[in-house]
């Protein structure tokens, strides 16, 4: 029996810090890429995420009646976390290595959410990329702090590896621009259409992932459905 | 022209659907800007890409044409400098140019992913100011009479439009056959050869390239071609193993900007039926294809409620819905357009100005 391809930490979050709106994701070194196949993979990854961001906030934008109230997806981007005097990324061990230290670093640097991960396997046929996405307070809502995307390393599912990341972070942007506060109780309803653009966008993808895999496809749609359940609940009508 | 789509959409209102002659003014160019990448093989794929396309068209429908239906040429354009930079605000800038004046830009590049080279496709639908608004580069305009994609209810003073689904999105991956990826970069342009399905190689296309003849019923779709000198036929190669949705997509939309419902209807159809498509596309197709049939004479409402089924927080969804109601033309309808509205107010944003108008036209 195959594990979840997505799972939940349940968390108690303290207050943001954070004035501005977030619009940058983190990239650390994923681990288990020292073989050459595995380092491959990831630098694979990495250029697909680094060009898919800003097209995804570009392909959104283009609808011009909400171009003006999603501000921060202009800005949405893959932002490579250097290591400290060398030129490779910083591994997550180094400025992240537990919970306290990510919800620290996601409050002080205004990150959208934090990326990290591992490449599995060791045989270079059937490798698996398995990312760890931090939220912090933007998965209150949904009590979804850290969420997990595994997927074959394959052409494939080349469409299904960007969709499935662009739904969690549509979820982030989603959550972002409602601006519930951090116990979850009050959110900006005048911009609750710009948080149903964005989980609508994330649903139709969630959809397509499915046809690839089925498990990720419905774990995906159900943290976007209580997600929209929560801005129902914020915002009823 | 745009008189013409009042007064349909003013009949549409007043009477059963019916179907009227499309007589399109304006030629529609799609800009095919070589694929970024390794150069020939972005280059070629771009070529084939546009085989495809251009081979989904027709001016005139033959023979049966009882209401004479002209949609005028489309013009295919290539260039071999690529975009200033892989975003569709590029490709957005450069289709406005005013020596080019494109409606569609597909673009996008070639990449290697996990062993494999894969094609991603980008379509950029750029916005054009009508030409009393133009101001060059920061609102540029086409300078087109019809602006057939966009559709408009008129009713009295009061008028409701929808445009495209989205001006801006990606196709799946095209994951290149290693043969084509083999072939195509080592030569610059795809071979002419002097018979239909073999024959010596006279030359290879090149960005003077005209077509003369299509013939997609015949094995390899060879299309009769003019180019560096030479006259023959090309080939069109298989470049992946699996069906992509690219053609039907873009072809429908081609056919949207040019008037030709009927053939846009059966083009979105085969997107919605093709297993390949990613549910976004899916969704636009939905839209498209109901847009087109009401403005077939017909009725797409069957669409609409599909795209609302499969995308209930959609904005789009609603309007297009909101737009198939009023077109129906009945009190019961515009009811349901009012009602529809009134639960996804909140999809809107407050100060909406579409949503105001529909509401004011729907209970009107």
């Amino acid at each position: 029996m195959r594990l979840p391809a997505l799972l939940m930490l349940l968390a108690a979050l303290p207050a943001s810090s954070w004035a501005q709106e977030r619009s940058t994701v983190h990239l650390f070194q994923y681990g288990s890429t020292n073989a050459p196949a595995s380092a491959t993979a990831f630098l694979d990854f990495r250029d697909l995420m680094s060009e898919k961001l800003p097209r995804l906030a570009s392909e959104l934008l283009a609808d011009d009646d909400r171009a003006g109230g999603l501000t921060n997806l202009d800005a949405l981007a893959l932002q490579p976390v250097q290591a400290d005097g060398g030129d490779g990324l910083e591994p997550p061990s180094a400025r992240i290595p537990n919970l306290q230290r990510r919800r620290q670093y996601w409050r002080d640097t205004g990150a959208l959410a934090l990326l990290t991960g591992r490449v599995k396997g060791s045989d270079p046929a059937s490798l698996v990329i398995r990312s760890t996405f931090f939220l912090g307070e933007l998965g209150q809502p949904t009590r979804r702090e850290t969420l997990d995307v595994e997927l074959p390393f394959t052409a494939a599912v080349y469409d299904t590896t960007n969709d499935s990341h662009s739904v969690v972070l549509l979820y982030a942007l989603a959550m972002e621009a409602l601006g519930m506060t951090a116990d979850g109780t009050t959110a900006d309803c005048n911009r609750q259409a710009h948080a149903y653009f964005l989980l609508s966008q994330a649903s139709l993808r969630a959809d397509s992932v499915a046809t690839d895999d089925r498990d990720l496809g419905a774990a995906l749609a159900t943290i976007v459905q209580d997600a929209l359940d929560a801005v129902k609940a914020a915002c009823p009508a | 022209m745009r008189a013409f789509a009042g007064a349909l959409a003013a009949l549409v209102l007043a009477a059963p659907l019916s179907a009227q002659t499309v007589t399109n003014p304006d030629e529609i160019t799609v800009y095919f800007p070589p694929l970024e990448g390794e150069r020939n093989l972005g280059s070629n794929v771009a070529m084939v890409l546009s085989l495809q396309l251009a081979q989904t068209g027709r001016q005139k429908p033959w023979p049966d044409n009882p209401l004479g239906h002209d949609f005028n040429t489309s013009v295919m354009a290539w260039s071999d400098a690529p975009l200033a930079a892989p975003s569709h605000d590029a490709a957005a800038a450069a289709a406005t140019d005013l020596d080019l004046l494109a409606q569609i830009v597909v673009w996008g590049d070639t990449r290697s992913y996990a062993g494999e080279v894969i094609a991603e496709v980008n379509v950029t639908l750029p916005r054009y100011a009508k030409p009393s608004a133009c101001r060059g580069d920061v609102d540029p305009c086409d300078y087109r009479a019809a602006n057939l994609e966009t559709w408009t209810i008129i009713e009295g003073d009061s008028r409701l439009s929808v445009g495209p689904p989205r001006r801006r999105f990606g196709l799946s991956a095209i994951r290149l056959r290693a043969d084509v990826v083999d072939a195509f970069g080592d030569v610059e342009g795809l071979p002419i050869r002097s018979g239909l399905r073999d024959g010596e190689v006279l030359g290879r296309t090149g960005l003077d390239l005209r077509f003369l003849e299509f013939n997609p019923q015949l094995p390899g779709a060879p299309t009769k071609v003019q180019s560096r000198g030479v006259t023959g036929y090309v080939e069109m190669p298989r470049i992946t193993e699996r069906a992509s949705e690219y053609a039907d997509m873009v072809g429908g939309i081609l056919q949207v900007f040019r008037g030709d419902w009927r053939a846009a209807r059966q083009s979105f159809g085969r997107v919605v039926e093709n297993p390949a498509t990613r549910t976004p596309l899916r969704l636009d197709a939905l839209l498209y294809r109901g847009m087109a049939a009401f403005r077939d004479g017909e009725d797409g409402m069957a669409d609409f409620e599909a795209a609302l089924a499969l995308a209930p927080y959609d904005r789009r969804a609603v309007q297009f819905a909101v737009m198939g109601h009023l077109a129906r033309g009945t009190e019961a309808q515009r009811a349901r357009a009012s009602d529809l509205l009134g639960r996804q107010r909140h999809l809107f944003e407050p100060d909406d100005a579409w949503f105001t108008q529909a509401r004011r036209l729907s209970s009107g």
